[in-house]
This record gives C-alpha cells, structure tokens and sequence, in this order.
C-alpha cells in the first residue's frame, strides 16, 4: 500500500483569511485521582490563516500541553480541535501522522535535525517521507531564504546552531504546511542569533503567507508575532495584538 | 559503586539479557559438547562393564598391532580348542567362547539392516548373556535356527516371537525363529543387535572353529589377578589374558579414545566459534553503552570516582551479566546435547547415550570461558570508559575520545593477518603434529576473522551503497534513511555484521570445501571406474568372500566382475620406521578390464599381471614421499603377525581412490585369511542391455542382502548425498554461531533505537508513520546483515581457495558452489529482517511526544 496516497479528508478550502486551527472547550488532564494535575482547564481559541501568534506564560501554564494538542502530537481530555476544518482530535495514529505530514511542520528548541543528512537532504525529509518529489524552485527560494544555498551540502555537525535552526526552519515549510508550531524556537541560541531566527520566522509570514503558532517565554521573541496569548494555570487569560517587547514583559511580570 | 553497578544492569534490562543470551548460547556449546561426550563415554562404560560382570579374565587374539580403522581388516580369532585348555586351568570354574559378529535380519526377503553407519551386531549367547539383555518376550535361543532381537529392531520392524525371519550373513541368508525379544540396558544408538547359539554364529559368520574371545570365571576364593596368571601361564605367546576388569576398562578407553579423540575436538571448536561470536557481541554492546553513559560516567567522575572505580563499574557489570549467563549456558547444555546427539542419529551417525551426571570439568571449563571470554571482550570499552573527562558530564552530546592507539588499527590489523596466514600456512604446509597444526589453522582463521572484524568499517559504508541501492529503488523514502542510519556509526555495523560474518564464512568455506572434493572425487571416478555396476556392502561393512563373487559371475549378461579389497597393514621401508598404510589389493586381470590406471613413467596394464605373489604398483606421490624407486622393496606386516615383502614394479597417479599402492589377491593372502571384499566392480558384457543385467546382478545377490547393487551413476549419487549429509551436519553446528551473531543484531538495534528516540519522535511528529519507521528499522537491519552475508562469502571464498589451492597435490579442485552462497545470501537478508522485528517494533510504540522529549 503507498503511504503517500493521502487518507485525509479534504477540508474545503478556507478563505484566506479563514481559520486553520480552531480549539474547542479544550481541557487536558494527567494522572488520576489525587495526584491528577490540569495542564488544561478549557481553552477555546481559533488561530487565522496567515497569523504569527506567540503563546506565553509561566512555566506550568500549559503553553506547550496546548501546542502539543493542536498539532495532534497529544490528546485533549475533553473538547476538540479543527485543523483546516477537519477534527483530529478522534483521529486513529496513522491519520494523525498523515495529517501531521501534510498539514503541520514544526520547528523545535534543539533543532532536531538528522545528522547523517545533509542540509539540503534535511529539508528534503518531510517531502522524502511524503514520498514527493521537492520541487526545485521552492526549494531554492527557500534556501536562499534561509540563507543557506552555499551550505546546502553541509551536515549538521559542520553548521553553527543558528544555521541548523535554519535548516529547521526552511524543513517546515518545505511541505508548505497549514501551520508551523514552533517551541521556544530561540531557546538554545544566543540573542543575536535569536535575533536572526525570528526575522526569519517573521519573513516567512510576511513574504509566503505561513501561519505560525510559537511557544516562548522570551518576551522579545513573542514580540516580532501579530498576536500573543498568555495562558496561566490552563488557561487563556488575555489576548492581546500588536503589543511591543516592553509590554509583553510588563503582562508576564503580572502572571509570574 | 557496586550500587552503580547493580542499579545500571536493572534499568539496562533488555540489553543485559541479550548479552547475556550470546555469551549463555556459546557457552551452552561447550557444556553440551562435554555433557554429550561424557554420556557417549558412560554408555561405553556400561556396556563393557555389564557384559563382562559375571567374568573373571578374558582371552583375545595378539594382535600384532592397533589397526586405525577395522572396517576392512581381518578381525583375528582364537580357535576354539583353547577353551578346553582354560577349563582344565586350576581354578577355573567356568570357561565359554564369544563370537561377535556382524549380520542383518531380512523380512520377507527385504533387508533390515540400517543403511547409515550404525552397525548391526551378531552375538553369540553365553552364560553371561542377561547382564546385558533383559528379555522382554520368549527367551533366549537354546538351539541351531534360533535368534533374539532387540526390542527397537523388533518393534521398529513389526516382528513378534515365533516369526520366520532370515539372518544376512557373511555366508549368506539363513532361515531362523524368533526365540525371544530383549531390552538392552543401554541406548544403543540405531545399532541393532541379534543373540544367536556360538554354533550359529560361528557357522554365520565364516569363523567355524573360531571364537572371538574366551570368558573364564574362577572358583571361590580365586582372585581375577590370580586366576589370569595362571591362564597366561597355561596358554602362553599369542593370547592376551586379562582380567575382566582389567579388559573391560580398555576396551571402553579405546572407544572413548577413539569417539573422544574425534568428537570433542569437533564439537568443541564448533562451541569456540560460537563463543567467539559472543565476545565479538559483547564488545560491541559494552562499546556501545559505554558511549551511551559518557554523562552517568562524567558525573560521578566529578563527583569524585577514581578511573580505577569507573573500571571496575564496567568490569563488574560484565562479570555478573557472564557468570549468571554462563551458569544457565551450563544448564542449557543438556539441550544441545540432546539436540546434537538427535542430529547425529538424523544423518546416521547415532551413538550410545546414557545419564552422565554433570562433570567438575564440565562446569570449571564452561565457567572459564564463559567469564573469561566476556571480561577480556569487555576490557577495551571499560578502558574506553575511564578516559571520560568529568567535563563530559557539561556537555551535550558529549562523545567518546578516540584511543590514543585508534589511528593504529589498520596496522594492529594488518599484523594480526599476517600472524593468521602465518599459522594457516604452518598448517597446511609446515611441520609438527597434526593436532598441533590443526589448532595452528583454527587459531589462524580466528585471527583473520578478528582483522576483518577490525577493518570492515572502512568498507560498510562501501558495501552499505551496494547493497542498499536496490533497496533504494524498492523503498525509496525509508531505504536512504535506512542506509545512512546503518553507515552513521561505521565501526558499530562492523563489528555487528562482522559477528554474522564468521558464522556465514565458516559455512561457505564448508561447502567450498566440499564441492571442490566431490568435483575431484567424482572426477577421478569417472575417469577411472570403466565398470557399469558397483556393489557395495551396507553400512560400512563388507562383502562376504567367494560365495559373492561367483555369484554375480553367474549372472546372465555379467562381461567382468573385479572385487577390491581394502586394508591397512603396518608398512616398512628399508628397515624404518614402520607406518599404518592404507592399500587396495585386486585381481589382477579382471582389475585391468574395469578400472583405468594412470600409468607413469612409462607404466602399462602389462605391470598388473606381473604383480604375482611379491609385486606393487607404487601411487606416484606416496613414492615420491617415501622415496621409492623401480626394484625398491618393502615390507607389510599384517595385523595377524604374517608378513611379507614386495617390490616397486612401477608407478600410477591416483590421489583419490587408491592412494598408497595396489598389490595382488596373491600378495594379499601372504598375509591375510580373509577373503571379504571392499568393492566389487562390475561390468556387462558387451552388447548387453544394461538395465536387464542389472536385473540379474541384483537377482543373483539376493542371497547376500546385506550388499547392495548400483549403477555407477546411483553410487555416485550416493556418496554425494552422504557427503551432502555431512555438510549438513557441519552447516547445523554453525547455525548456533549465526542464531548468536542475529542476537548481536537485535542488541545492536535496540541500543541504536534508544539512542534515536528523540529523532524518531522528530520524525514521527514530521509525518513519518508507524509503518514506514519500522520497514526503515528493517532496511537498516537488513543491510547490516547483508554486509556480514557479502564479508563472510568473501572470507569463506579466500580460506576455500587458499585450503583447496593448498590441498591440490591431493588432486582437491576450487569450485565455487554458487547455489550455496545464493542461498546464504537469502539467509542473511531474512535473518535480518528477523533481527529486526523486535527492535521496530520497540521503536513503532514510541509516542512521538515523550520520545522528543527523551533526555
């Protein structure tokens, strides 16, 4: 059987800008009994198409239960999410995985990247899994987007942590996904290159209309998104637009 | 840091059990061998003893010397008028004759007799006779016509007391009754045995007048000392008295000697390329987790353990995992005991067993090398483990140092070659004993195996290309993946495949070997056997004289039969040194008419009818060995003490059939009585339809069922299957060493998967399904171990041409066996895949979340 004939169902075609992520009354528990903890207490939340939102909060708030539910890498207690309309909460692993391949890319802290490949093949993998062919003018604007079409044929190992995440990046849009979920995308780089990801990141939302939801508790990273929202003990307190560094710093000093 | 230990074993569970069952597997080998030996040895023991319980001394025949191989020899025999003379010794109360021989039962005219090598035993009955036989239905025989069979014989072919049967004897078929049905004591490994009265056997066995033995028991108060004195004093020169203590020790020490002498060697270098398997599996497992705790190992360096202390942490490890692993190896010995024994009786070569308790040797020897084999497999990565700089506990993905000699290893391995084709071509062509030469080849071959083991990651990711592509075109997404997981860490899937490697060399070199002696032997065959029949004897044994031979020459359409006879004899060259030789005897002018001689220097079939009473024809090579020359002369001394002189006539080549020298009938009876024939080859007479005198071949040897008739084609068919089976045999002892090596690789994987997690919870989070994750396992698998299958064809191909190159003089023909390493090929990709299952599954379950959160 090939795995690249995909089994998801068609979503119609949302408006540009409709919404792609939707979550629904969504509450998350671990454990049970006494020693059963809340990540999520219900969060309702749509994410639109061609957003770059920062999820924040303190540790313990459940940002990253709330990132891992909507890219269906975990499953809400109750509630549910849409993603391009279609409900994944209920869905069976291999239609997670399948939705995953095709709808989601991620960008992760420590870059996780294949070492054995080079920078060019790592991009290529979602597409290589996919069992697609990449196409090369998409793959060359965005090597050169990322800034990395000299180093292409370079392994991880022989690139600074800025570039891999780089190549990390350039690997999540390469299926030009709905979504990119991205955790503490910085958390491992110094500000200066911070500094360069998040650029990077905020380009590709500008120049290829990608929507973004990222994990952080870097105020000044949350402070290049559209949209941030803040969550304290599972769940969403404030949503707020076009706030400045400053002032996102000045809303989590109020929630730690 | 005994807690250390302890604690690091308990969360390491699946890897230490699968450490632990390579080293148990190989150690098991070597319990079973000697479990085995021992049951082998105290069957033996047994028999001898009970049947000579109720005896006091024994007479037997001088010898003139210890015959290597009495198949064809003259078995020697007392007469009979002795036995009065022992009786009328003071003190001896009792004295009887025992005749052994050999005969089958034919059932409604067909043959019973087994066709594998378990011989079919004629006894006569004495006093003595229910020490080793409890009957279980009628009794013994009382009187000329009647037999008892074993319980197996009788049950296995249906027959019952009272039954008509025929006895297959050297004299011919003789009608008898079934008297009774016996249980032996022992398990007498698919021999069967029939009891009949002396007069019978005698008469059966062409041996009128004759007995193999005289049993005496003395009176009250004789002792056996005492009692073989005086008969040694009665009877003097040419018996040998003994007490029956006495001979039933030897008797038993010179099976076990010679069962020994074979067996254990063989069956223990099988168990060492088992445990060398193991060590190779248990060095890279200790490589890999000590590279897998560099930060456990950091930390508690910082915390202040001592170098010596991590040593020991690693060094302890293994000698728990080793000793408890060796323990149940010990235990597991029985089983391949019994399940070689089984094999052995499979393929024919079935051999008395009976209960052997567990021998000190057998557990101090397994303990050592279960223990020692993993402590000094496991010194290198403790080694390894103590140059962790505490820093290492700071740092992400921190990785181990090379050794200060690692840029060393080519030349480490080139010198370990070098001393290996040193000790193989000692072996092959050097000097010293045998033993001391073939443990020189063993050793040698081992050390190859080692330098390919240390080299062979300069070539997996060679190799990895190859035999990945056509997985590529087959699995694209999930083979390069595949590939490039199996080629990341290069020595890791060396030292993996290199494991299955040794077992799959060993098996192809076997069947390089074999074909190239059946090309040769076959070969010479053809070019020399003109007969169009062969007969043989069953079995092993041999064709009964005269009686035989006139009968097929009465045969309708019979143009010419020619019986060979084959025998040792002690052989003296111009008052040296004399040595065991094996040689052919023939009737001179029938041998010229079936059978082409190579004739040298100048040699004709006109030398065959010179040969007379005094001459030889020489084997070129086995001439020039000796240094014999035209009129040279030499002596034969026959194991019944006659002997006598021959002369160098002329010279033949013949490496394969007859490899010494060829004398004739005449020469022969100067020094033998016996008139059994080895070989009887036949020809139809000219014009003849071949398949109608086949008919009456077969018709006329009816008489003697115990001899089977078959055309040249059907011989050489046969001794090819039974070469075949022999292989077989060979290739079922090395399958233990490759079932260890697919441990290797399931350890080798799940260690490798574990220290995936987080990349393949990346990939599984990126859209890498569950499916595709575990046919990616397997691909990886599968080249791992299709690397091992190309290096062993590749070792086994280079030790089968350097043994057959070496071995040519032996007339040994190189032959690739392509059918066979096709097949290995096979094998080794399905015992990748099967590697795999475990490990993929492992992986497949992982939730993408907690594996990319995997510290």
């Amino acid at each position: 059987m090939s795995i690249s004939e995909t089994q998801i169902p068609s979503a119609p075609a949302a408006a540009d800008s409709g919404t792609v992520v939707a979550a629904q009354d969504v509450t998350r528990r671990y454990g049970e009994g006494d020693a059963a903890v809340d990540a999520l207490r219900g969060v309702t939340i749509d994410f639109p198409r061609g957003q770059f939102t920062a999820v924040m909060g303190p540790s313990g708030s459940g940002k990253s239960t709330l990132m891992h539910i909507l890219a269906g890498l975990d499953v809400p207690t109750t509630g549910s999410v849409e993603i391009d309309g279609v409900e994944i909460t209920r869905m069976k692993d291999k239609q997670l995985t399948l939705m995953r391949r095709e709808k989601i890319g991620f960008v992760f802290q420590s870059f996780n990247l294949l070492p054995m490949l080079s920078a060019e093949e790592n991009i290529d993998l979602p597409l290589t899994i996919a069992g697609r062919n990449p196409e090369g003018t998409w793959k060359e604007s965005l090597l050169k987007a990322v800034g990395l079409d000299t180093r292409r044929k370079h392994k991880p190992s022989e690139l600074s942590g800025g570039q891999q995440q780089r190549v990390a990046i350039a690997r999540a849009l390469a299926s030009r996904p709905t979504v990119i979920f991205a955790d503490e995308p910085t958390g491992n780089l110094d500000s200066r290159t911070s500094g360069e990801i998040l650029d990077l990141l905020r380009r590709s939302v500008d120049e290829f209309g990608q929507t973004i939801v990222m994990v952080t508790h870097d105020a000044r990273a949350a402070g290049v998104a559209d949209r941030v929202l803040f969550l304290q003990d599972g769940l969403v307190v404030r949503d707020e637009r076009g706030l400045t560094t400053g002032a996102i710093h000045d809303i989590m000093g109020t929630l730690e | 840091m005994r807690k250390l230990i302890t604690r690091g074993m308990l969360t390491r569970k699946l890897r230490t059990a699968l450490t632990a069952i390579a080293i148990m597997l190989g150690v098991a080998m070597i319990s079973g061998t000697f479990v085995l030996t021992d049951q082998i040895n105290g069957a033996f023991d047994k028999i001898f003893a009970s049947s000579f319980r109720d005896i006091d001394a024994v007479v037997t025949p001088q010898k003139a010397y210890e015959s290597e191989d009495e198949t064809f020899n003259p078995t020697l025999r007392l007469d009979q008028s002795l036995i009065e003379r022992v009786s009328a010794v003071e003190g001896v109360a009792l004295a009887e004759g025992a005749f052994d021989g050999s005969a089958g039962i034919v059932k409604d005219g067909e043959y019973l007799g087994s066709t594998g090598g378990a011989p079919s035993f004629l006894t006569a009955i004495t006093s003595n006779a229910e020490n080793t036989a409890q009957i279980t239905s009628g009794g013994f025989p009382e009187e000329s016509g009647q037999i008892a069979v074993d319980k197996k014989t009788a049950d296995d072919n249906d027959i019952a007391v009272g039954r008509r049967v025929q006895v297959a004897t050297t004299k011919g078929l003789a009608d008898v009754t079934v008297a009774g049905v016996f249980d032996s004591e022992i398990d007498i490994g698919g021999a069967s045995i029939i009891l009949a009265t002396l007069p019978d056997v005698q008469t059966w066995s062409d041996g009128e007048g004759k007995v193999s033995y005289i049993q005496a028991k003395a009176d009250e108060g004789v002792s056996q000392a005492e009692l073989k004195s005086r008969i040694a004093a009665e009877l003097g020169d040419g018996v040998v008295v003994e007490t029956a203590q006495e001979s039933a020790t030897r008797q038993a020490a010179d099976i076990n000697d010679s069962i020994g002498g074979f067996l254990t060697p063989a069956l223990l270098a099988f168990a060492a390329v088992a445990v060398f398997v193991g060590a190779f599996i248990i060095f890279n497992t200790f490589t890999i987790t000590v590279a897998q705790r560099i930060r456990e190992f950091a930390m508690v360096r910082t915390l202040g353990a001592a170098r010596g202390q991590v040593l020991r942490a690693v060094i302890g490890e293994a000698l728990i995992v080793s000793v408890a692993a060796s323990v149940l190896g010990i235990a597991a010995g029985y089983l391949v005991a019994a399940g070689i024994g089984a094999l052995f009786k499979a393929v024919g070569f079935g051999l008395p067993t009976a209960d052997a308790s567990l021998a000190a040797r057998t557990v101090i020897i397994a303990l050592v090398v279960g223990v020692g084999v993993t402590l000094v497999a496991s010194l290198a990565p403790a080694l390894k483990a103590t140059r962790i700089a505490p820093i290492a506990a700071l740092r992400e993905g921190a990785t181990l140092p090379p050794g200060r000699l690692s840029r060393f290893t080519p030349w480490f391995a080139l010198v370990i070659a070098v001393l290996g084709a040193l000790l193989i071509y000692n072996g092959l062509a050097g000097s010293g004993s045998l033993s001391n030469r073939m443990l020189g080849l063993g050793v040698g071959a081992l050390l190859e195996f080692v330098a390919a083991g240390m080299t062979a990651k300069y070539v997996v990711p060679g190799i990895a290309r190859v035999v990945g592509w056509p997985i590529e075109r087959v699995s694209r997404r999930t083979g390069r993946l595949a590939r490039e997981n199996s080629t990341r860490n290069p020595s890791r899937t060396a030292v993996t495949a290199a494991a299955l490697m040794i077992g799959v060399g060993l098996v192809v070199f076997v069947s390089v070997f074999a074909s190239g002696i059946k090309a040769s032997f076959f070969d010479a065959l053809d070019r020399s056997v003109q007969g169009d029949f062969i007969i043989e004897a069953n079995g092993g044994q041999s064709i009964p004289g005269a009686g035989a031979i006139e009968a097929v020459r009465s045969a309708e359409g019979v143009g010419v039969a020619s019986p060979l006879r084959f025998a040792d004899a002690r052989v003296s060259i111009d008052g040296g040194e004399p040595g065991t030789e094996y040689f052919t005897a023939v009737e001179p002018d029938t041998y010229a008419q079936v059978f082409r001689t190579d004739w040298q220097q100048g040699g004709s079939d006109e030398l065959l009818a010179r040969l007379g009473e005094g001459g030889a024809i020489v084997e070129q090579d086995w001439a020039d060995g000796k240094g014999l020359v035209e009129g040279d002369r030499f002596t034969l001394n026959g194991v019944s003490g006659r002997s006598a002189e021959f002369e160098v006539l002329g010279f033949y080549k013949d490496e394969q059939l007859n490899t010494t020298f060829v004398i004739a009938d005449e020469g022969w009876q100067r020094i033998s009585d016996s008139r059994d024939i080895g070989l009887m080859l036949v020809d139809a007479a000219s014009g003849a339809d071949l398949t109608q005198v086949e008919a009456s071949v077969k018709e006329a040897m009816k008489q003697f069922p115990i001899a089977t008739v078959k055309s040249n084609e059907k011989y050489k068919e046969d001794l090819s299957g039974q070469l075949d089976q022999i292989v077989y045999l060979l290739y079922a002892l090395l399958a233990m060493s490759v079932i260890i090596s697919l441990f290797g690789m399931v350890n080798t994987l799940v260690l490798s998967m574990f220290e995936r997690t987080r990349e393949i919870g990346m990939m599984r989070a990126i859209g890498l399904t569950r499916w595709q994750l575990r046919r990616m396992v397997g691909v990886e698998s599968i080249i791992t171990a299709v690397i091992g299958g190309v290096l062993g064809l590749a070792i086994g191909l280079i030790f089968g041409f350097v043994f057959t190159k070496a071995l040519e003089d032996e007339g040994l023909a190189f032959a690739v066996p392509y059918g066979t390493l096709f097949a290995v090929l096979i094998v080794a990709l399905i015992a990748g895949l099967l590697a795999s299952i475990f490990p993929a599954r492992r992986a497949a379950r992982l939730r993408p979340l907690e594996a990319l959160h995997y510290e």
